[in-house]
């Protein structure tokens, strides 16, 4: 038995005049499937925990973190971010773009 | 929210899986019926001005508004989000269909084996598959409709079904039957003393829109042909199990095996756009050969392009230029009346339609609307919430 293929043949139409847009197109709305399966999950996650006695949703909102916890956090958002815009590292200057973010954010990205 | 399929071959997703299906459903849905209405806005407003400032004139026809459209940004976002879209209908499918293939397969000869509620499969190896199946991926469908991955293999049935499902969002009924039952019910309605005994669907795929036929004219004998056998196995076990007598048979509707005058209606849907023209021509004479004298023939259809505006010619298009389905704009180039004609059909007996969506709207309200003349405008066959299905008929001189 062989596997169905996920891939149809012939030639992909090209929309955008500029290389790698399209490209670029089917990543952010594969990415963008995979953020609302990952919420989907997450609510649910919740609303499961609920059901067996554990308030998540609360405990969330609720929840303080301590100053190592935001240092750690702020690091990996900053890291994240430094990966996805990767391929734009030169086109603009990080240090300019992050005063419109965190206050540390910057300083722990070049931490991290 | 996209449910399970109605029918004993339903293969529930995981959770995930499901929840790729819904996204993709939504984007389907943001992008026909959100984004086309600001794309048309744009157009007025930007487009058309600009082409008109140059050429002193509007664009007079589909072509040249698809030319002054490709260097505009939000055509370019339009298409690329509607094409991914439509591979991403595929890819939340998939999946699923390759782990349950053999459970898939084990459920279509078990149900097919049941003879209680009566319907033929009639499998012909001998039928060749038509270059326009086997070489093109239809609907950027992975391996095209025809593919077999096992023996006696009803997967492209299960992707079509499932796909479809996604594919729709809700828009053409809880079994997406909705133009079998709007194109049934039409004729049930509208020639109340015509009583059908024998029914063909061409090109019936799963026979999603030929079970609505067994059901509004239950004393009549109805069967389904297509060229695909994994697609005849699985829409033979799914007519079973909805309890609907159809026979599915393996053939080509441009060579129909019947006897001449055995059918009081051929019908297809959203067929003939996938055919080379004279392919279509074929079918529309052996069409005429096989129906019996005051017999129907009926194509439910996108409209042609000579009733649409230059705008809805261009929008319905889209497909033959970025879906893989070359024969479409070539088909609604047609004059309808003219291959109709050219088969043997009289034109005094030719009619048009244009009808709501029968598992949508009262019954009352359906009936009312089905006895109007036919009204070309942006929903007609523009696949939204708002859609009305277009369709031809053809009675054979008695």
């Amino acid at each position: 038995m062989s596997q169905i293929p996920m891939k149809h043949r012939g030639k992909q139409p090209r929309f955008f005049a500029a290389e790698g847009v399209d490209e670029l197109m089917s990543m952010v709305l594969e990415l963008t499937t995979e953020v609302w399966v990952v919420k989907k999950r997450l609510y649910l996650l919740e609303r499961v925990a609920g059901n067996q006695g554990i308030d998540l949703t609360s405990g969330i909102e609720n929840y303080e973190l301590d100053d190592k916890e935001v240092k750690d956090l702020d690091a990996l958002r900053a890291h994240l971010l430094k990966r996805i815009l990767r391929s734009a590292e030169g086109t603009y200057s990080p240090t300019q773009r992050v005063k419109d973010g965190p206050a540390d954010a910057g300083q722990n990205a070049e931490a991290a | 929210m996209i449910k399970n399929l109605p029918h004993d071959l339903a293969m529930p997703p995981h959770r995930d899986e499901r929840t790729r299906q819904e996204f993709v459903a939504s984007l389907r849905h943001h992008v026909l019926d959100g984004m086309s209405i600001s794309m048309r806005d744009k157009y007025e407003s930007t487009v058309k001005p600009a082409f008109e400032k140059t050429h002193g004139r509007e664009p007079v026809d589909g072509e040249e508004v698809h030319d002054a459209m490709l260097s505009d940004p939000y055509f370019c976002f339009y298409s690329s989000i509607r094409y991914n879209a439509q591979q991403m209908v595929h890819q939340s499918v998939i999946p699923l269909v390759n782990r349950n293939l053999d459970a898939i397969n084990e459920t279509t000869k078990a149900l097919g084996n049941n003879d209680s509620v009566g319907g033929q499969l009639t499998l012909n190896p001998d039928v060749d598959v038509p270059r326009s199946v086997s070489s093109i991926d239809v609907h950027l469908t992975p391996g095209s409709y025809h593919s077999e991955y096992a023996e006696d293999d009803a997967s492209t049935g299960a992707i079509y079904d499932n796909s479809i499902n996604v594919f729709a969002f809700n828009q053409m009924g809880r079994y997406t039957n909705d133009i079998g039952m709007t194109f049934s019910n039409f004729v049930k309605e509208i020639y109340p003393d015509f009583k059908p005994e024998k029914i063909l669907d061409a090109g019936c795929t799963i026979g999603h829109n030929t079970v609505p036929w067994a059901q509004t004219f239950p004393e009549a004998e109805v069967t389904g042909i297509d060229i695909a056998p994994a697609l005849l196995r699985y829409g033979s076990a799914r007519a079973k199990s909805l309890g609907a007598a159809v026979n599915f048979t393996q053939m080509d509707a441009s060579k129909l095996a019947y006897e001449d005058e055995s059918f009081d209606v051929v019908f297809s849907s959203m067929f003939l756009h996938e055919l080379p023209l004279k392919d279509i021509r074929k079918y529309f004479k052996e069409a005429f050969r096989v129906l019996k004298p005051g017999g129907l023939f009926l194509t439910m259809e996108l409209p042609p392009n000579n009733k649409m505006g230059a705008y809805e010619s261009f929008y319905l298009d889209w497909d033959c230029f970025y879906n893989k389905e070359p024969y479409y704009k070539p088909f609604r180039d047609q004059d309808y009346v003219k291959l109709c004609t050219d088969a043997g059909f009289n034109e005094e007996q030719f009619f048009e339609t244009v009808l709501p969506r029968f598992t949508f709207t009262p019954h009352d309200s359906f009936v009312e609307q089905a006895k109007r003349d036919p009204v070309f405008d942006n929903s007609t066959g523009r696949f939204s919430e708002e859609i009305r299905w277009y369709g031809f008929g053809v009675w054979k001189d008695a």
